[in-house]
């Protein structure tokens, strides 16, 4: 039945499935016996195959350029192009953001009631008294001699007045002793007019900051903060109030 | 849509553009944000997913994707495959020595065949274009979109079917003699489709 057609037709048509099944089976046994012929076949067939793929590489392509067009995806290459610059100033800023925090986290964790209370603590002067008397008590003597045990001691065998309170308070500060501190400084605010309260109110304060009595403390120094008339005004900061707030947070 | 709809649609010649235009709508922003994020530009997504896409419609034409992993997996994978590759390559011509022995020759292996495939495509390409348009016209429509003789001569200019049917001949045997005329290129079209 293949006999009349040249071989090329053949070829075309098995290629192009229009044979009956007793031709096709005829030309299958013709390309079994002929390899030339086979080989001839397996071109056709990888021909037919190339337009396959060209036709769906075609048809991708068009879908591509519609896309692009539709959703100005060249624009958005540059948008995504752009995002790149972009990423890379926010890894700076994250970058920078970490570093701070790590930085804060330093300080935090090494700030304490102790170095609140060294950058803040004012020794106090007995010559920059606003007393008249030029002759010192044995209080003030011991106290100017750094003799704050005997300071102590004299305090609690005589009488004692405002000043000395103030002094002792001050010795029991040296010594650590904040609790027992806290006491003589409390004797001096009982007078609400009391010559020395601005110095009581500062080193009670001071006192309760280094017994982690942060919300007392607070109290005391947000008073002496506000208030530009104080005598310890200038010693109290917006800094060191916060750094107090940082310590009860982390407490 | 499912992944089955999608294939489904991807089988058919009249309906590829849809499914393909699917899979652009669905993945094209994620497989090429990765490209771009791994020091490919904006015009370097665009060929690899459009090879991406060609290579996954002719795997399910043939009935080799099996889907075992979803859509959106597989093209993730081969989109990050080829755009590795593509980056050894491109490493590799940069590097003035060149230094094969420090590669695995596994990975040798298939770079040198996505290499080829890329290489086989372009050529491919070629060979069809080289052909003339009356040709590529006529053999699109009868072996890429399967219309009959009659549905053909509606769309071209020739006298009648037996006309179109010579030219088709025609053509056919062209295109058969161009692609067998180079054994490399024989060779590198098998292999790109799946021979």
């Amino acid at each position: 039945m293949n006999e009349n057609l040249p071989v090329e037709d053949l070829l075309m048509k098995y290629l192009d499935n229009e044979m009956s099944l007793s031709e096709r089976e005829e030309f299958e046994n013709q390309l079994n016996a002929n390899a030339q012929l086979k080989a001839q076949m397996e071109s056709l067939v990888l021909a037919r195959k190339a337009v396959e793929y060209y036709g769906i590489h075609e048809e991708v392509s068009k879908v591509r350029k519609e896309f692009q067009q539709t959703t100005g995806s060249q624009q958005e290459g540059k948008l995504v192009k752009m995002r790149r610059p972009l990423r890379y100033i926010f890894m700076a800023a994250a970058s920078v953001l970490v570093i701070g925090l790590i930085a804060v986290g330093y300080l935090l964790y090494e700030l304490s009631p102790e170095k609140v209370y060294n950058e803040s603590f004012v020794s106090y002067n007995i010559s920059a008294t606003r007393g008249t008397d030029a002759s010192l008590t044995k209080i003030e003597k011991a106290y100017q001699e750094k003799n704050y045990s005997e300071v102590i001691q004299d305090s609690k065998t005589n009488s004692v007045s405002e000043k000395d309170h103030l002094l002792t308070g001050l010795s029991y500060m040296q010594l650590k002793r904040f609790n027992e501190a806290t006491g003589q400084f409390g004797e001096i605010l009982k007078d609400a007019h009391a010559t020395y309260k601005p110095d009581a109110e500062y080193y009670l304060a001071l006192s309760q900051l280094r017994l982690k009595k942060y919300d007392e403390a607070l109290v005391i120094f947000k008073k002496i903060n506000a208030d530009q008339s104080h005598l310890y005004h200038k010693q109290v900061s917006s800094g060191m109030l916060r750094e107090i707030a940082w310590l009860k947070w982390k407490r | 849509m499912s992944d089955g709809e999608v294939l489904e649609l991807l089988r058919s010649q009249r309906t590829a553009g849809e499914g393909i235009r699917f899979l652009y709508q669905q993945h094209f922003e994620s497989l090429s944000s990765f490209i771009i994020h791994n020091n490919g530009a904006s015009e370097d997504a665009q060929d690899v997913f459009q090879e991406v896409i060609v290579s996954f419609i002719q795997l399910v034409k043939q009935e080799k994707f099996r889907g075992e992993a979803s859509i959106k997996t597989f093209l993730f994978s081969m989109n990050r495959n080829v755009w590795f590759n593509e980056l050894k390559r491109r490493k590799r011509a940069n590097d003035r020595e060149k230094k094969y022995d420090k590669m695995q020759p596994a990975e040798e292996e298939e770079i040198n065949r996505v290499i080829e495939n890329r290489e086989a495509s372009g050529k491919l390409i070629q060979v069809l274009d080289n052909l003339g348009e009356a040709c590529k016209k006529i053999l699109l429509l009868y072996y890429y979109e399967n219309l009959s003789m009659t549905e053909i001569l509606s769309q071209t200019d020739y006298e009648n079917e037996q006309t179109v049917r010579n030219k088709k001949y025609k053509c056919m045997k062209k295109l058969e003699e161009m692609v067998s005329a180079d054994k490399n290129l024989y060779l590198q079209l098998k292999n790109l489709l799946h021979e």
